[in-house]
């Protein structure tokens, strides 16, 4: 059977960011996709090494344009590790709160961006709609929605007053409501489930063998979630990683609505947990050694290695972000499948292609 | 089927979740939102911290000349200039700011005031009697001397 190469992206429109699959195809099957990144490089792990170690947080920030907040929190926590320095703790209560917010952005957007992929815009619609009242908060604390400059090395730069926490406490639980009726049709409308369930399956053997991270080794039966291992104020809240056994699209979609449900009760806790005090204290010098910080991304785990030799600038910035790590995975899956179930599928590893390639 | 026409209906029933910018008006902004950076000259003494500090190199600052120049297409809003700045003459604004118009980079050249310079202490015979120095001592502490004697 002759062979045909069907380009997928750089530009499609279920892609949030370019990636180019050269899909080998006989008839209505892929055999073989063969990737090609590279569009959105822009140097930053570079860039880190020419500027001053503060003014560092800022572009570690632009890494990516949806889990930024979690991009400079991981950077932060390298410095401070290195420097020894003790942040108070109504820093790591705030830093968890506005961590947890952006993780719910972060799952409204791909829950928007799954129905555009099977063509159900008004699902879509639905849930951005949802999106902008999270990102309403964000505006609210911080000035602005999505890269919000929070972080700084020995705390964060702002910080959330009593009246805000409780418009933040009324928005869950508006949204809690409201996602009832949405999760409903995620999960029992018949055109959504002929989509998703039994596509793409990825069997814990393979989750393994591929050290695939995030919601895309939860929906395969793998219990581990980073949030669990205690770090920054996640000591103190009550947390169960959720996970799913079955291994398709259908069981990745349900890993991120309970995470969604998740992260509204984690930040109830935190909320209820804030401990009166500083937001940040000072820093002096500059940081000698190395370190390495991770931490659980909306994709999953990032890891941040920083190095530094007592000048302002760093030697090293090296980033190993989620996606990177769940991309081999999408080309164990991809053969094999139909036409129609390629955008599905790279939509399911939450593909963040700025933060591959930063 | 049945539970997405129940969104749909509801969302039929309920107001607009949409505004029609620019004919209504804007939502108005919050109180930290972030919107330009503004300089207070009267206050500024031309240290140059803010020019250090900026992640994006927009700040320009020339003691001999006293300008304070901010290239605002440069700006990433970030505050770093308003948090660090020893007398506080930065401040941000929450106004809004529209795309700009034209490809003219706007610069703002804001005259201040340049700080005379000290007077270069001078040992003079014409001193006043029993004018006192303030002198610092091996250890550390100051104590005063008189220079007459």
């Amino acid at each position: 059977m002759a062979k045909t190469v069907i380009p997928f992206g750089p530009q499609h429109p279920v892609l949030p960011e370019p990636i180019q699959l050269k899909l080998v195809m006989e008839d209505e099957k892929v055999v073989e996709a063969l990737p090609a990144i590279g569009y959105v490089h822009r140097g930053l792990e570079k860039m880190a090494e020419l500027k001053d170690f503060n003014q560092t947080v800022y572009i570690v920030e632009r890494v990516c344009g949806i889990c930024s907040f979690m991009h400079s929190m991981a950077y932060v926590r390298g410095i401070e590790d290195i420097m020894n320095i003790q942040i108070p703790e109504r820093a790591e209560f705030l830093r968890v709160i506005w961590a947890e917010i952006g993780r719910l952005q972060s799952h409204f957007l791909w829950l928007g961006l799954l129905a555009d992929a099977f063509g159900f815009e008004s699902l879509f619609m639905e849930t951005w709609k949802y999106r902008e009242k999270i990102l309403d908060l964000m505006e609210m604390t911080t000035g602005n929605r999505v890269i919000i400059s929070a972080n700084r090395v020995g705390g964060t730069t702002k910080d959330i007053t009593p009246d805000q926490t409780k418009i933040i406490l009324d928005t869950v639980d508006t949204l809690e409501m409201q996602m009832k009726d949405v999760e409903k049709v995620f999960f029992d409308n018949y055109t959504v489930k002929q989509r998703l369930v039994g596509v793409g399956i990825l069997t814990t053997q393979d989750a393994v063998e591929y050290a695939v991270v995030g919601p895309m080794m939860r929906a395969s039966g793998i219990k581990y979630d980073l949030r669990a291992t205690g770090y920054s104020a996640y000591k103190h809240l009550d947390f169960e990683p959720v996970v799913e056994t079955a291994g398709d699209s259908y069981a990745r979609c349900v890993v991120r609505v309970k995470e969604i449900y998740q992260s509204f009760d984690l930040i109830r806790q935190a909320i209820s947990k804030l401990p009166a005090g500083d937001i940040a204290v000072p820093v002096k010098g500059f940081p000698k050694g190395e370190a390495i910080s991770r931490l659980e991304q909306p994709r999953g785990e990032a890891i941040y290695y920083v190095k530094a030799n007592g000048t302002k600038n760093l030697e090293r910035l090296k980033i190993r972000t989620p996606t990177f790590a769940n991309i081999p995975s999408l080309l164990k899956m991809l053969p094999g499948s139909k036409l129609q179930d390629v955008p599905i599928l790279v939509l399911t590893i939450d593909p963040c292609i700025s933060c591959t390639e930063r | 089927m049945a539970n997405m026409l129940q969104l749909i209906t509801r969302n039929l029933l309920n107001k607009k979740q949409t505004r029609l910018f620019p004919a209504a008006a804007e939502r108005p902004a919050f109180e930290r939102s972030r919107g330009r950076i503004i300089l207070n000259p009267d206050t500024c003494i031309l240290c140059g911290i803010c020019s250090r500090r900026c992640p994006s190199d927009a700040i320009v600052v020339d003691r001999k000349e006293g300008k304070w120049e901010l290239d605002a297409l440069r700006c990433i809003i970030c505050g770093e200039c308003a948090a660090v700045c020893p007398k506080k003459s930065i401040s941000m604004t929450n106004d809004r700011r529209h795309a700009a118009e034209d490809k003219e980079i706007i610069i703002h050249k804001v005259e201040v005031p340049v700080p005379a310079p000290k007077p270069a202490a001078q040992k003079t015979s014409a001193q006043m009697p029993n004018e006192k120095e303030i002198v610092q001592k091996e250890d550390g502490t100051n104590s005063e001397v008189s220079k007459t004697a």
